[in-house]
């Protein structure tokens, strides 16, 4: 049987539309990536007391990440031991106790199962100790993020984060104070699961696909120029952080109509499949989880975060200012979930040559310009390490 | 879940309101839509979920300046038809609130469904819109929103 992986080109330059459109290739990804990397799960703020949850997917399985009583956070395969009912459909919440709905097994928040209805049934040797919730092998926290791993092997977090991590840690507190989650929630879009990750790392874009709406909003909320956005001169970067990438740019002080003190926007990916966002415009930050559903299919859980001390005034605001440009209904996300969908179609001619990922491929340095694929290629060195493709086989200035 | 039993009263000055609401939309008349509101209307789509929250996570959260210039890029940018089904319309006794039950069709398939919440008041002896919540019922937005719903 052939490898979907064999001649296929996947970067640095150019990649085959095959990576988009092949369940092949996407079960492939489930097994060799999303396994065995990093994937966000909750922030912080989501374990405020004992029983407060959060559930997700961790490469396809369900996940439950739970505060205990003893204090302590840990991530369980969402399963009942006894016929592997889910045990948790919530999002997220508060549970005293895991009962399973099918035949009342019932686990307390560390994990432990602590009752079986007729235990006696089970004969002697049944111990409820051996049947306690199964852990997920790696679970650990950076910068008041949780993240799982399948795969005991791994890196540590940080380790993994690499050059990320000061850019993760900068993103996800506002001027030193920690953030808080206000709520989070799901949209779709009928795209392959990578597009939107290039997405957010290619500033490219922005000027073009969003020109009616950047127009729209700089006249609307009065900012100084057109776009909205305009840059201080070299400051605005395409970043390559290794296997993860970042757009980081100063912006505008003029275009700064909420607040005036932080002017740095960071829209980070952390390979595969997270993304942290601030936009000092609205001044928000978002995160993105991304969760592919089908080689064509995604969910996105999208969390709206503020500081910490921000009273509950400031908090209804920052909700509000949340979706402005976001999201499901917000100005640029319309624009690019409607544009996924069409990639998507696009991509379907096999023999329309291959996506070009090569802008600033000639500066050979980390740090690209604001329009340049630095990060967009770094996300491809990612895919390619975890697919197990051969570096050196690849041609740099491939194209069919 | 959501108490929707606020509101029991079959009034016929709400019905029309809330048929022109939705004939407007279903036939892009953005800006007989946008008349239906207040000068200090306020529209919002949020899931339930959030609503319940209460922590003001919104999907659109507009007031009538942004309102129009959704309308505006709305009909420039999406053309995708619509259709609404609207039932239960009830308000309270004076009509200063009402609810009803929607679905919003777009091209061949359902879209959105959930529940308008209407905060109304009377001008010039019209009544008019001042806040309306288009509460979505639903885990997963799957349609993006360019024009209201």
């Amino acid at each position: 049987m052939s490898n979907p992986l064999d001649h296929l080109v996947a970067g640095p330059a150019f990649v085959d539309r095959r990576c988009y459109l092949d369940p092949a290739i996407f079960e492939l990804e489930r097994r060799h990536i999303f396994s065995r990397t990093w994937q966000f799960i909750a922030h912080d703020s989501e374990f405020q007391r004992a029983g407060d949850f959060r559930s997700a997917l961790l490469s396809g399985e369900p996940v439950l990440a739970i505060r205990g009583e003893d204090g302590t956070t840990r991530l369980f395969l969402n399963t009942c031991r006894h016929k592997g009912t889910l045990l948790v459909e919530e999002d997220s919440g508060h549970l005293d106790v895991l009962r399973c709905p099918y035949h009342h097994w019932r686990y307390d928040t560390n994990g432990h199962l602590f009752s079986v209805p007729r235990a006696e049934a089970y004969g002697g040797n049944f111990s409820l100790s051996d049947n306690d919730l199964v852990p997920v092998p790696r679970f650990e926290r950076f910068a008041g993020m949780w993240f799982g791993n399948l795969d005991p092997q791994a890196p540590s977090l940080e380790s993994y984060l690499g050059p990320a991590a000061s850019y993760l840690q900068e993103t996800c507190n506002w001027q030193g104070e920690p953030l808080v989650s206000l709520g989070a929630y799901r949209y779709s879009y009928d795209a392959n699961w990578k597009l939107l990750m290039e997405n957010t790392l290619d500033d490219y874009h922005a000027e073009y696909l969003h020109d009616y709406a950047f127009t729209q909003r700089a006249e609307l909320f009065k900012m100084a120029g057109t776009s909205g956005f305009q840059e201080k001169e070299g400051s605005r970067f395409s970043l390559d952080l290794d296997i993860h990438g970042a757009f980081d740019q100063c912006d505008d002080v003029r275009t700064l109509t909420i607040q005036q003190r932080r002017e740095r926007r960071i829209y980070l990916g952390v390979f595969p499949s997270f993304i942290a966002l601030y936009n000092p415009v609205w001044d928000v930050t978002s995160f993105r989880v991304i969760e592919p559903v089908s080689v064509d299919k995604t969910n996105v859980l999208t969390y709206c975060l503020a500081p910490q001390s921000a009273n509950a005034t400031q908090r209804q605001a920052i909700g509000e200012r949340f979706h402005y440009s976001w999201g499901p209904g917000g100005r640029a996300g319309v624009d690019d979930i409607q544009i996924f969908a069409r990639v998507q179609r696009g991509l379907q001619a096999r023999s329309g040559g291959r996506v070009n990922i090569s802008r600033g491929i000639e500066h050979d340095h980390w740090q690209g310009g604001p329009a340049d694929d630095h990060a967009v290629r770094a996300l491809w060195k990612g895919w390619r390490r975890y697919m197990g493709m051969d570096e050196k086989k690849e041609a740099r200035h491939v194209e069919t | 879940m959501l108490k929707l039993d606020e509101n029991r009263c079959i009034n016929d000055e709400v019905n029309e309101l809330l048929d022109e609401y939705v004939l407007c939309l279903d036939r892009r008349l953005g800006a007989d839509w946008l008349r239906l509101f207040s000068d200090d209307g306020y529209y919002l789509v949020i899931r339930e979920k959030e609503y319940l929250q209460d922590n003001n996570v919104l999907i659109v959260g507009e007031d009538m300046k942004r309102l129009r210039a959704r309308i505006e890029s709305g009909l420039l940018r999406d053309e995708r038809r619509m259709a609404h089904s609207i039932s239960g319309v009830r308000a309270n006794a004076d009509a200063s609130r009402a609810t009803a039950t929607f679905t919003v069709w777009i091209e061949d398939r359902p879209a959105y469904s959930g529940v308008y919440r209407l905060q109304l008041l009377r001008l010039s002896g019209q009544l008019r819109i001042q806040r309306c919540e288009a509460i979505l019922f639903c885990d997963i937005v799957h349609t993006p929103i360019f024009l209201p719903i």
